[in-house]
């Protein structure tokens, strides 16, 4: 009776919070109002009000862990509508406007129409309240939790960023860090083994938090020069909703940028950096509560599901969780597949013989519906998967594939009722990819499918090639160190995973959803390479899945101390994580003479300038996109021959630059093997031709040269 | 000229056909989950215009190329 007040009272607060957030959105942004508090108020608009109207209009039940459904479901009502908005005109006030009062709406039928919250055990809470007396267990989390939460954040306070090396930010954190991650582990663990959701949980997102937003606290500025470029891109396209599907292919997949242009619209700032800083923190969060649905939808106790969404934080080391389409896609890609085991069970229908055969007799998993039950609403859901599906094909190019063939495996193992959804993926990838992507594949059809069914290709330019440049001899030992540690993490998660599996068929009681969900998005291996990082996308994709199995075997398993046992292996995982996930930190960082630079070229460059780069990795298209661009620079070709070019080139343009940063000097020198201080020499070199002029030099490798056009 | 006409022809009619087997799917499965088996006729239209999709976008792919 008490829980079912305390819900009530919750879903009261949602409703209130959620109209008062969409009427301010509306009032802030017809009165162009400006203030601190109005892009912190778009962001939490954006991210959680759509969702909340339909989770409340679909009479879903209410538990903690229906924020991942909410957060998800505004993410696809976000991409769908900005989406839209680009083929109306850009309207982006009246778009805004209509899901706003949509969501009012939707939540106050829904409070007229539900007098009765619906019933919060049908989801199973992620949060338990804890009951009865104050357990010596309990203080023990508790302590545990604070102590560990403590060290982290004191250890994090007296980091110095210069001390970010070669082995990245585990350079610089002092070893306390890893103290405090050891009690966040420990806890942790005890409060699962003991079954104290609320203290597990408190425990995985202070470890998401100083695991993921380490950085974050530790750096002058947002980290990773690529979330910079997306932020150039919602930037060019918030004035007008213009596409440049002709500068940059990602443009053909506009998704994701065109709500965060529309986010930069809403919240009246000049752009979204300041969402960048805490994304990786934020979108972990969100995974793990889908992690944690996921291991719910596969039939596991609460233990087992608290202990997988711990061990997906410390495992997601692939980096791709930085304000990108692909983080969001994963999260889209992640709900599709929970709400299809959970909602769209089989029924009585039972495995093929062959299958039956292979993973032997299926255990009965019986999983209640979150969503209300019955026929319409399964339809209304699968509409909803449907919508979220066009969303996530218009944002991104690899997930929807990886997607398309984990549903294959769950309609091979007869897990799901829907027989065609995988297919119907597979036509808008490719209805989307002859019309929406035309921009892309025009020209270069056979880099796309020359490698479809040649994997031998595809591994090797996804594992050798890493390891070949990893072992040259000119690269450091920790370089090559990064890169084992980061194949081992892999191998490592990939083959528990697999001992599960055995295991699991041995004791006869394998779902065939575990292998379905683990082995189908591999046959995607078989498409090509996407530029030597598909294995990595699977890995990403793979990992919720793995991470279930793991957590599933490691509590079912009769450990002599699982306490102790489990405990040890997450805080072992922790400065592995921290190695593999921030070991580029050196360069993926944003320095601050790199930044002043950058923006004094912005300052200076005219129209349709071009800018040369040593290598990528510098920030470069934060600004004017499509205006000024940013091309590669032959350096290995020899100075005579590279002016030679240059000089013809700027004859063409209005103006051409050449951009050296510490950065681009890092990166050469970390992962190509050149020698310390050689983007400097180079400069120096190219100083000494008489058709070069410094602009700006702040230091070696901070050099902005422009070159001078050739003589007619 | 006929093969110019022909290749517009593949455009405009390209994303309708598409659509009409994205719908096909769709409802081949809102019969799933309504635990009906759909007609044979209405598997046979579903199966020619997903072809049919398949086909006009494979061969808008081979001629823009």
């Amino acid at each position: 009776m008490a829980t079912a007040r305390a819900t009530r009272g919750w879903i009261d607060g949602g409703d209130l919070l959620a109209s008062a957030i969409a009427s301010c959105v509306v009032a802030t942004m017809w009165t162009d109002a400006s203030g601190p508090y109005r892009a912190p108020l778009a962001l939490v608009f954006m991210l959680l009000v759509p969702g909340w109207a339909v989770v409340r209009g679909a009479g879903a039940s209410i538990s903690a862990a229906v924020i991942g459904d909410v957060v998800v479901i505004s993410l696809v009502v976000d991409l769908g509508v900005s989406f839209v908005l680009i083929a109306l005109s850009w309207v982006w006030r009246i778009g805004t406007t209509v899901v706003a009062v949509a969501s009012i709406a939707a939540i106050w039928v829904a409070r007229r129409r539900a007098k009765q919250p619906a019933a919060a055990e049908r989801r199973g809470t992620l949060l338990q309240p804890p009951g009865g007396r104050l357990q010596f267990g309990r203080v023990l989390d508790m302590g545990a939790f604070v102590a560990g939460l403590s060290v982290c954040l004191v250890a994090v306070a007296r980091t110095d960023v210069d001390d970010i090396g070669s082995a990245g930010l585990l350079d610089a954190l002092p070893a306390g860090f890893f103290v405090g991650t050891a009690l966040l582990a420990f806890g942790l663990v005890n409060a699962t083994v003991g079954d104290r959701s609320v203290l597990a949980w408190c425990n995985v997102v202070a470890i998401t938090v100083v695991l993921h937003g380490a950085p974050g606290l530790i750096e002058k500025h947002p980290r990773f020069q690529v979330a910079w470029l997306h932020v150039g891109f919602a930037k060019v396209i918030a004035p007008d909703g213009v596409l440049l599907g002709r500068h940059d292919a990602r443009f053909s997949w506009p998704g994701f940028f065109t709500a965060a242009a529309l986010l930069q619209r809403v919240s009246g700032t000049e752009s979204v950096l300041w969402a960048v800083r805490f994304t990786p923190v934020v979108i972990n969060l969100v995974a793990a509560v889908l992690t944690w649905q996921l291991a719910r939808a596969l039939g596991t106790t609460h233990r087992q599901a608290n202990l997988a969404a711990a061990l997906f934080v410390a495992l997601a080391w692939i980096g791709q969780d930085y304000f990108s389409p692909q983080a969001v896609a994963l999260l889209v890609a992640m709900w599709i597949v929970v709400n299809v085991l959970r909602e769209l069970p089989t029924g009585d229908r039972r495995p093929w013989r062959i299958v039956q055969w292979v993973l032997g007799p299926a255990p009965r998993v019986v999983v209640a519906p979150v969503w209300a039950a019955g026929e319409r609403s399964r339809l209304r859901l699968f509409v909803g998967l449907v919508a979220a599906a066009c969303a996530l094909v218009v944002s991104h190019q690899i997930t929807p594939v990886l997607l398309a063939a984990a549903l294959l495996g769950l309609t091979v193992a007869r897990r799901t009722s829907l027989r065609w959804f995988w297919l119907l993926v597979g036509v808008l990838i490719f209805g989307w990819m002859s019309y929406g992507a035309e921009a892309y594949w025009l020209g270069h059809l056979q880099e796309l499918f020359g490698s479809v069914g040649d994997v031998g290709a595809v591994v090797n330019q996804n594992v050798q090639e890493r390891t070949a440049t990893a072992a040259a001899p000119t690269v450091g030992a920790e370089r090559q160190l990064i890169v084992k540690t980061r194949l081992l993490l892999a191998a490592a998660m990939w083959g528990a995973a697999l001992l599960a599996l055995v295991i699991r068929r041995f004791q006869k009681r394998l779902d065939a959803a575990y292998v379905a969900l683990i082995f189908g998005p591999f046959a995607a291996v078989a498409a090509q390479p996407y530029g030597g990082e598909l294995l990595l996308r699977v890995a990403l994709f793979t990992t919720p899945m793995c991470v279930v199995l793991i957590a599933t075997v490691l509590i079912d398993t009769a450990l002599p101390a699982p306490r102790v046992v489990v405990g040890v292996i997450l805080s072992v995982i922790m400065p592995v994580f921290v190695l593999a996930r921030f070991g580029n930190e050196s360069y993926e960082s944003v320095l601050t003479e790199d930044l002043e630079l950058t923006g004094y070229l912005y300052e200076v460059a005219p129209e349709r300038a071009v800018v040369y780069l040593a290598n990528p990795h510098t920030l470069s298209n934060i600004d004017r996109v499509g205006r000024v661009t940013f091309e590669g620079l032959a350096i290995d070709v020899g100075v005579a021959t590279l002016m030679d070019q240059l000089t013809a080139r700027a004859g063409e343009v209005d103006a051409v630059y050449i951009l050296f940063t510490t950065a681009q000097a890092l990166y050469g020198t970390e992962v190509n093997g050149r020698a310390e201080g050689w983007l400097g020499r180079y400069a120096d070199a190219l100083i000494e031709q008489d058709a070069v002029i410094v602009v700006r030099r702040d230091g070696p490798n901070n050099v902005l040269l422009q070159v001078e056009p050739r003589e007619p | 000229m006929i093969a110019d006409s022909f290749n517009t022809l593949t455009d405009l009619i390209g994303i309708p056909i598409a659509v009409g087997a994205v719908l096909a799917l769709v409802l081949a499965d809102v019969a799933a989950i309504r635990g009906r088996s759909a007609k044979l006729w209405k598997r046979c239209a579903a199966a020619v215009l997903f072809l049919a999709s398949v086909g006009v976008i494979g061969y808008r792919f081979w001629y823009r190329v």
